[in-house]
Formats: C-alpha cells, structure tokens, sequence
C-alpha cells in the first residue's frame, strides 16, 4: 500500500501529542458510536388479570371491579373455569383499582359486569343505582378494633397526649380512615398533625405499627399480631362495620340462564372465604347455590 | 519514494490493528452495555415504581403481589428493541432479580444490573433488575475493525521525530534537492548502519556530500558492512579521485590489495587504481616484482645493490630481454648492455617508482606498494625488495587487462 508523504514530527513531544490525539480520535469515535439506548419500554397495566374461558365464538369479556390484588387472580381463573361462564363469556377481566375510581359513569355505562363496593359509595355516586345494577352478594360485616402495644387503647385527650395514630391516605377507606377518624370525633378528641400519620395502602399501615413507627392504628383483630411476641392489646370501635356488597349489572338478568350464572359468579366468589373468615366471626351466608 | 513499508514497519502495522481491533471491540461491547442499561434504567424509573405502587393499593400483604408483579413485569421486560449509530446491540431483555427485599432468580447471568429506587411512605424501595443483551457481534466487529484500521495508517503515519545525529543529513540531502519524506526516510538509513559503515558514510557527509543519497541506499543494502580500514583509506582516496562518481569510489575501495602488472601496456593496477608508470621505471618494477613473486635465488625477493665499483652483470641479461621484447627504451637498453647493473640505475629507477606512486596515491597508500630494505650482514651493502606479499603480485603479458585470467607462468 502506497501513501504520501507521511506526518513528521517535529520533536518528541509533538510526536507523543499526535500519538495522543490519534489514540483519542478512535476512542471517542468508538465510544461515540457505541451509544445505544432502548426504544420505548411499554408497561402493561399490573393492575388487572385476564384469562381465556375457552369460548372463540366472539362473546364478550366479562368485567369485573375489585379493590384489591389479593385472591383476585384466583377469582377470574375461577369463574373462567366455570361451565355457565364458559357459555356466556370469551374471557374473564378483573381489574383492581383505588376506591375512588368507580365513577357514576361506569355505573350508568354498566362498564362492570361485576364489581364490589360499599353502598354509600355506590349510593352516593348513582342514587338509582338499581335501575342499573342489582345486589348479587353481601360480604360479611367485621368487627373493628383499636390496636396498640404498651398499654390498651383508650380514646381520650390524656392517653392520646404523646401517641400517633396510622391512617390510610384514602379518606374513603371505611376500615382505616372513616371508622376511626369518625369514633374520633365522637369521642370529641382533636389530632394535631404530629399525633396523624397517613400510609397508602393497608400494608403499609400494619408495617409501621409492627416496626413501632406508630403507637396506634385501627384494624380488624385478625391483624394483632406482633413481630417479637409484644403484646397487643385493643379496644372495640364497631362491632359490624359494614363492609360492602358486589353488584351485578342488569343488562345480564336477561340471559335465559340467570340464575345458573348467579350461582356459578356466588361460587366462584368463595375464593375470598379466607379473608373473610379471617376478619369476621362466622356467620355463614349460606346461598341456595351448590 | 514512498514510504518505507520494512517488514518491522508492517508488523507494527498489524500488531496496531490486532490490539486496535481488541481494544476498541472491548470498549464497544462494554459502553454499549451500558448505554443499554442506563438509558433503560431512566425510562424505567419514571413509569415502574408508580405502577408497582399501584398494583399493591389496598392490599394489606405484599407476598403473592410480588410474584405476580414480578411475573408481570418480567413479561414486559422479555423483548427490549435497542437503537443505536451502529446497531451492535439488536435486543435486550430484562428479568427481576428482586423485589420488596424477595430475591428471583432469571434463568441467565446478567451482563449488567439495574436498580430502581423509590420511595413509599419515607421508605425507601428498590427493584433490581438484571439486564442481558444479544450482540450483532457482526457489527460491531467490522465497525471496530474500520476503526482500528484507521487508527492503524494514522499512528504508522506519524512517524518519529529526526533524531538529532541524523539532522545533518537531512539537511544535507534536503540542500541536494531531495523532497522531505525521502530525506527523512533515508536519514534512517544512518541509524542501522555499523562501524565501517558509519566511518564511510561520515568520510561522503563531509568530503563529498553530494553522494550523500547514493551512499545511504548503498550502506542500506549492506555495503561496506565488512571494510577494513584500510579499505576505508580507499575509498577516502577514491572519492578524492573521483569526486562525481561514487561508483568508481567504491570500485576503488572494494577492489583486491593487488599490484597487477601489464607489460604489454606498461600500466600497473594497484588496489584497483590504474597508474601508468614511465617506461624504465615500470622495466624495473616489474623486474623486483618477478624476483619477489618467483623467489629468485631463494631470495625471497631481496636483490642486493651491486658493489659501486663493480656492475652486476648477471642480472642485466634479465632485464635486458624485459625491455627488449616489450619495447624499452633503446637508451635504458644500452646503458645495461655497456655498463650493466649498477646500483645507481637502480635507486634512481625505485626513486621514480616512488615519486609516480606517491604522487598518485599519496604516500601512505602507496607505501605498502613500494620497497623495504635491510643491510646485508655479509656484504654491508644494502638489498631491496618489494615490501608486498608474492601471492599478491599478478602480472599479465596480454593487451586487455581486463582478461580474466593471467598470463603464463607467472601467476600462482
């Protein structure tokens, strides 16, 4: 290979720079061309759980609304294995979302084949709620407790003087913000804003009680227990708090199997017995379903 | 001329590109690693802790959220396209490795972690993720080899500076006409030669620096590697002689320590230097050339002056019949033929010898060519002979002198 007349340095040290500046020049081209970075990343929504029931003849997705992760992927898998589903619907839906979410529109709309939430929510959203959606289920009512560690909860200004109370930041939360906030008021006590702590969701409560972040919170009882063995005591606040109902939509009461999709939904909702049993002494609501 | 292309020049050329190559592939590999990781980590901190967060609302335990979550976010994850100037890397994935403080394991190594943190009710979270890529090894590979190859020619390119000794030369071929590049690369030629060859390159730099080129490209091609300094003293003699051409220096140098004789011509050739003697003189030397070369009498060259009162008459037959056949002078002729060998004709016959060769190549090039003498322990009176060695005399009867081979009996 034949090249020109070739760079000539004129003394060690420019000979040494050039050196430097040809080694730089392939480091920062390399380096420059190196750059990679990801196209757009795509997160699907982890608030929500679909399966298939098995049915391709186009039938719609049955919808459901819930409020929390837990025992909700066992309930579409459970109603997607069910016969009378399998008939009526393509897939199964159900999504978890914030209390707050269920709007009048939904209602109206019908968007839910399913959904559970409290009746002055729904009441308070869409008066005649039942011109769209009818009462399939009661969830059992609970029992609600003050919990602390040291010493039993008592709800006056002296006890209260030094102590923090965990709420949740969701000011629908009937369990941990308007059941207490509200026996609070009753009992006529004002929380400055040091004794007041507020967490986004229930987990979050239990943690900072169990870690001692908080003295007191509002549970039911099958939430007291405790890490090393403290002892918790509690206090009653409502022995039936009402806890809430799921609600069928209408438009299905025309299906010519209603009633076998009223009992294959009521069963399949069995899957939450666990958490319920766990919060409320059995008082079995027995259905005329198998 | 271009550049000199040695072999040590190419393997320094390669060993660039070999390392160049590895090098350059190496940073590629890891800077686009970490491109990948870092432009993924920033996408995902702005989306994913929100949607975690979200996906735990209400929920009073975390514990089958987390596998869910994790086998979510993992399906999300699976398939990353990845854009770049280059394209080295086609896809990425991303897997879980924990989560809520619960470790998973994905089913390959990670080339590189990402942690995401966030912070919930003034707790601080963290996700990791371990991050793998696939390589357009292709790619990269050409692109970095373009690169090297590149960085190759221009580091070959720059080349070193002059160094000092060899300034001279460059300004010396530079004043000559040369373009720079061929000064410089000539220069070089200077650094690989030896001794000898440094002393003969010095002897043209400062005597003839005209050659200055033709000498270094001689040098580079081995000449002069084995000089003697006698052969140095030569070829400072040839270049005296022969200031225009280098050749005929160097001719004058390489040539055999021999004294040819041609009596057919009456021309001598001593060391490669052709030096026409007078006739009478050149009867005479070759007369004593004979004797040293054939041993005369077991002389082993000597021939002792004839007593001043009394001529040699033996020994004049020789030369008598020397001149006679080769055309001598008829007064040298008959100065023998009357008054026969005297001791004066023959010191002023070496004493012209002298003179000629002297004046020719100086006296010290000529000394080894001329005579030694001693005194005769017998007779008191001084002997001569030629101070060369016999089997460096060679005599030729033939016009051409340059015949191959010598003529008759005398060369052995």
């Amino acid at each position: 290979m034949m090249l020109s007349a070739p760079l000539i340095s004129a003394n060690r040290a420019t000979y040494y720079l050039l050196l430097s500046l040809a080694i730089g020049l392939a480091l920062t081209a390399s380096a420059y061309l190196s750059k990679t970075q990801v196209n757009t990343v795509e997160l699907s929504d982890y608030r929500s759980y679909q399966c298939s029931t098995g049915n391709t003849q186009g039938k719609p997705s049955f919808r459901v609304l819930t409020l929390f992760f837990s025992y909700a992927t066992e309930l579409a898998d459970a109603l997607c294995n069910n016969d009378v589903i399998q008939q009526n619907f393509s897939s199964v839906e159900i999504l978890w979302r914030p209390r707050a979410y269920l709007g009048a529109k939904h209602i109206l709309d019908e968007d839910f084949e399913l959904f559970w939430n409290r009746y002055h929510v729904v009441n308070g959203l869409v008066p005649e709620f039942s011109d769209f959606y009818t009462t399939l289920l009661d969830t059992p009512t609970y029992k609600l407790f003050w919990l602390s560690k040291d010493s039993p909860p008592n709800i006056n200004t002296d006890y209260l003087k030094d102590k923090t109370i965990g709420f949740s930041h969701d000011p629908q939360s009937q369990t941990h913000y308007l059941q207490p906030m509200s026996a609070l008021r009753q009992a006529g006590i004002n929380l400055n804003a040091k004794q007041q702590k507020f967490y986004t969701d229930p987990s979050a409560i239990y943690n900072a009680f169990y870690n001692n972040e908080v003295d007191i919170i509002s549970a039911p009882l099958s939430q007291a227990k405790s890490k090393n063995g403290e002892t918790i005591y509690s206090t009653l606040i409502d022995s039936e708090v009402p806890s809430g109902a799921w609600f069928l939509k209408n438009e299905l009461l025309q299906l010519s199997n209603i009633e076998q999709l009223k009992c294959a939904v009521i069963n399949s909702l069995s899957v939450y017995t666990p958490l319920f049993n766990s919060i409320h002494s059995p008082s079995p609501q027995e259905s005329a379903c198998i | 001329m271009h550049m000199n292309w040695g072999p040590q020049r190419v393997l320094i050329f390669l060993a660039i590109l070999l390392f160049g190559l590895i090098g350059l592939s190496s940073l590629s590999y890891q800077l686009g690693l970490n491109g990948a990781a870092s432009s993924l980590e920033t996408k995902l901190s702005s989306s994913l802790p929100e949607k975690i967060i979200g996906a735990g609302i209400n929920d009073s335990h975390h514990e089958l959220l987390n596998d869910f979550l994790v086998s979510r976010i993992n399906q999300d994850l699976a398939f990353l396209p990845m854009s770049g100037h280059l394209n080295n890397i086609k896809y990425c994935q991303a897997q879980v490795q924990s989560l809520y403080g619960k470790n998973y394991h994905p089913p390959y190594s990670a080339l590189r972690t990402i942690n995401i943190n966030w912070s919930v009710n003034e707790h601080p979270q963290t996700i990791s993720l371990g991050l793998n890529c696939q390589h357009n090894w292709p790619s990269l590979l050409f692109s970095q080899f373009i690169l090297a190859l590149l960085l190759a020619i221009l580091l070959i390119s720059i080349n070193k500076p002059v160094r000092g000794s060899n300034k001279q030369i460059v300004n010396i071929l530079l004043a000559h006409g040369h373009p720079r590049s061929d000064a410089i690369a000539l220069s070089t030629a200077a650094n690989r030669c030896n001794n000898a060859q440094a002393q003969a390159l010095n002897v043209v730099i400062t005597k003839a620096p005209q050659h200055t080129a033709a000498i270094l490209k001689f040098l580079d091609n081995g000449g002069l590697k084995n000089s003697s300094a006698e052969q140095l003293d030569w070829f400072r003699y040839g270049l005296q002689k022969h200031p225009e051409c280098l050749d005929d220096a160097i001719h004058i140098c390489m040539a055999p320590a021999t004294l040819s004789l041609y009596l057919a011509t009456g021309r001598v050739v001593i060391h490669g230097v052709d030096i026409k003697l007078p006739s009478t003189p050149f009867f005479y030397y070759f007369w004593y050339a004979q004797r040293r070369h054939q041993n005369t009498d077991n002389s082993e060259g000597w021939f002792i002056n004839p007593p001043s009162n009394r001529s040699d008459r033996n020994a004049d037959i020789e030369l008598i019949n020397l001149m006679q056949q080769y055309g001598g002078h008829y007064k040298a002729i008959n100065d023998l033929e009357e008054k026969g060998l005297r001791a004066k004709t023959l010191d002023q016959n070496r004493s012209k010898i002298k003179d000629e060769l002297c004046q020719v190549l100086g006296e010290s090039l000529a000394a080894p060519y001329l005579f030694e003498l001693e005194r005769d322990p017998q007779t008191a009176r001084f002997k001569y002979r030629l101070a060369i060695k016999p089997s460096d005399i060679v005599f030729f009867e033939h016009k051409s002198r340059s015949a191959p081979k010598a003529a008759t009996a005398s060369h052995t």
